[in-house]
């Protein structure tokens, strides 16, 4: 997903830069010189998706959105390709690939649910929390690919200009993420108001309180934890990455790469298998206590929980491990080789370089990880859904985790006969959740140019 | 040739070096005299940047340089010295400036602190290696200030001024005056005269008249080799090659010269 915005970024740099032209008017070439194309096959494909996505609408609200979304662009990869086949005779691989990826989704999201209520892990997976980041995934790809088609940049040196309409994909990816966003906002404002941000969530009788304080407070504990465990092995990795080019690193990039290629979800479900193995093996001693968690019922006796803060913070953190350590490592790779140089060349070892020159020159994109960091892991709480904790017993190290995403599961799916009440709270907490994540994101954009330019100041300019 | 009476510091012996399959040295003498200026001049890919980032062991980054024969500073063989302790003795000041982005006082003390010298007289040190640069009454009302405020002239003297803060053995300087004004050239050169005597300086340079007004001794290379070393006013009076004639008058060899081993002038 990173490497194709990568290229997407590549792409519109070396041809505005090449040619001299504007991107609109290289836009505006490229569609001059577009032929008829056949439309057909990919609005079967996309009227085939919509009538199923409107079947699915019936059933649930996230899936409603995303199902027509991932078909669309399922049926846009396809014409994608059939297109460059009839134009070229030969496959463009990249499409076929991201046409492959469409298709296997949307039957993986079909038939997916079905198996995993078989495995009953705790509970129920549902589909929707699958086909969010699928939907991501894809749409990112495929405007990616589009934008690459319409600068008429090719890997190969294809003349992509042959396909112009490809913007098509973009605006469904925009109109997908559109939907969804919208739906959300939507639905959720009406619920939100201050008292149900500042209330904990507690039964009460035979009811239920509704209230977010204690999911937000653990939504920010968690973050807070999971960055503190992650800061110092992922700026170590991706100081080892920069610096001591070799094998190893190799081996630590490598590492890094693959924890973010598996799926969040694989992650989870061993966290999941690792809090159980210990409950089985051992339920007093400390290590059990500091993975399961601990509360204290009013009687003042100690119970265990299901998964703890501190083990979340921990799986977590293995998760957004590798953003901190890609961007120190870009981060050290962006010093000048002069600069370098001179702290060398003045009998600094390499330590003292690190800790005086390098650190401080990588510090934004540093902090930019770090706050990219929180806003991935913040996205990625619905991981703890493994860890199946209700969380109602507040909020520490050591209490069950109680997060944003959590309860937007829990009401939706959830076992637990009182979450009913809170139905129409769900997508109020996804908008708080939402707005966080976002906020993150933007909060590290503006981090990241407001320290770049205080600090390298005109260096770059000389 | 004239028995060369001044003891040297530095002394390279025979040295290859190459980058990969390409030999950018094929055996180089070159003496360096204790508190002279050395010019190392010659055209563009004669290799003279090369010898002398070997001088402080920078060649050793690029791990696909590969380094043979001797380089000696006082006699020891700088090859089994650590890189660090030898590059606290032979500084360098790099053609591009390179202040640190920091403020001018910490980019003149990064070398001192690097090397755990003593916390004491941090502001004599400052003053008296901002003066040997000829920068002092520029930038004494602003030591605060970053170093990336200053012009590219005033940058550069700073990292002179950086690079004598450790009182190192030896400075070697690569085209200082590159990327400079004239104006700012005449400032950097009368810094290089304020260190003769005190400090050793190599100097690479494509600029013959300012070879001549700095320096002491000339090493002219060609095609990585030396082809010729002597007193300035030697070489430019009574060159032994038709090669360095051609090149000290206008920059250009019209006839090669024979290619020599390492040959070391006849004591």
């Amino acid at each position: 997903m990173t490497d194709s915005v990568g290229s997407m970024t590549d792409a519109v740099g070396r041809t505005s830069d090449a040619d001299g032209h504007g991107l609109m008017s290289r836009i505006a070439d490229n569609l001059a010189g577009r032929e008829r194309v056949t439309l057909g096959l990919p609005l079967a494909a996309a009227a085939i998706c919509a009538a199923v996505g409107l079947g699915a609408l019936f059933f649930n609200g996230v899936d409603a959105a995303s199902l027509p979304a991932m078909g669309l662009l399922g049926a846009c990869q396809l014409t994608a390709v059939a297109t460059t086949y009839r134009r070229t005779a030969s496959l463009d691989r990249r499409a076929t690939l991201l046409l492959v990826l469409c298709i296997a989704a949307t039957l993986v999201l079909f038939v997916a649910p079905e198996w995993m209520y078989g495995w009953n892990i705790n509970g129920i997976i549902h589909h929707s929390v699958l086909s969010v980041p699928l939907l991501l995934l894809m749409s990112t790809a495929t405007a990616a690919h589009s934008v690459r088609a319409l600068m008429g940049a090719s890997p190969s040196g294809r003349d992509l200009s042959l396909y112009p309409w490809l913007i098509l994909p973009i605006a469904l990816a925009l109109i997908a993420y559109g939907i969804l966003v919208g739906d959300i906002v939507a639905s959720g404002i009406g619920g939100l108001n201050l008292n149900l941000l500042t209330t904990v969530g507690a039964s009460a009788g035979n009811g239920y309180v509704p209230g977010f304080l204690n999911n937000i407070l653990g939504t920010f504990l968690l973050m807070f934890m999971t960055l503190v465990i992650a800061f110092l092995p992922g700026v170590g990795a991706g100081v080892f990455m920069a610096e001591y080019p070799g094998r190893l690193a190799g081996l630590i990039d490598f590492c890094t790469q693959m924890l973010r290629a598996v799926s969040m979800f694989v992650i989870g479900a061993a966290a999941f298998g690792l809090v159980h193995l210990l409950s089985s093996w051992k339920a007093d001693d400390l290590l059990s206590q500091l993975v399961r968690g601990s509360y204290s019922d009013s009687s003042g006796q100690t119970l265990p929980e299901h998964g703890s803060f501190l083990f979340a913070a921990v799986i977590l953190g293995l998760l957004v491990m590798p953003v901190i350590a890609k961007l120190t490592e870009e981060g050290l790779r962006s010093v000048p080789r002069e600069i370098r140089e001179g702290s060398i060349a003045l009998g600094a070892t390499e330590g003292h370089g690190l800790r005086r020159i390098l650190l401080p020159w990588a510090a934004p994109n540093i902090l930019t990880g770090l706050v990219l960091a929180a806003a991935e892991a913040n996205g990625s709480l619905a991981v703890l859904v493994f860890l199946g904790v209700i969380g109602e017993h507040g909020v520490g190290p050591l209490s069950g985790v109680t997060t944003l995403d959590y309860s937007i599961f829990e009401i939706s799916w959830g076992p637990m006969q009182y979450t009913r009440v809170m139905e129409q709270y769900r997508l109020t907490a996804a908008l708080v959740l939402l707005l966080l994540t976002m906020g993150l994101t933007v909060l590290a954009m503006l981090l990241q140019r407001r320290f770049a330019t205080r600090y390298r100041g005109s260096l770059t300019s000389n | 040739m004239e028995t060369i009476e001044v003891a040297n510091v530095m002394e390279t012996e025979g040295l290859r070096i190459s980058y990969g399959k390409r030999e950018v040295l094929k055996g180089v003498w070159v003496p360096i005299a204790k508190g002279k200026v050395t010019a190392i001049v010659g055209p563009s890919g004669c290799g003279k940047t090369t010898l002398l980032r070997s001088l402080n062991r920078l060649t050793d980054l690029n791990s696909n340089c590969k380094v043979q024969g001797r380089i000696t500073l006082d006699g020891d063989n700088c090859v089994s010295m650590d890189p660090v302790l030898l590059r606290r003795r032979v500084g360098m000041v790099f053609q591009k400036p390179n202040p640190f982005p920091m403020s001018i006082r910490d980019n003149v003390l990064y070398g001192v602190q690097a090397q755990g010298m003593s916390k004491e007289g941090h502001d004599d040190i400052v003053e008296s290696s901002l003066r040997k640069a000829v920068i002092w009454d520029e930038v004494k009302d602003r030591l605060g200030h970053s170093a990336l405020e200053l012009s590219g002239g005033q940058q550069q003297r700073v990292c002179i001024a950086r690079t004598l803060a450790v009182n190192p053995e030896v400075v070697l300087m690569d085209e200082p005056a590159g990327s400079l004004d004239p104006r700012s050239t005449l400032l950097l050169e009368e810094s290089i005269m304020e260190m003769r005597g005190q400090y050793t300086v190599v100097i690479v340079t494509h600029d013959v008249p300012e070879a001549r007004r700095i320096s002491d001794f000339i090493a002219f290379m060609y095609e990585g080799r030396l082809v010729e070393f002597g007193e300035t006013e030697q070489l430019f009076s009574a060159p032994r090659e038709e090669a360095t004639r051609d090149y000290l008058a206008g920059g250009l060899v019209t006839v090669a010269p024979v290619a020599r081993e390492d040959e070391a002038p006849a004591a």
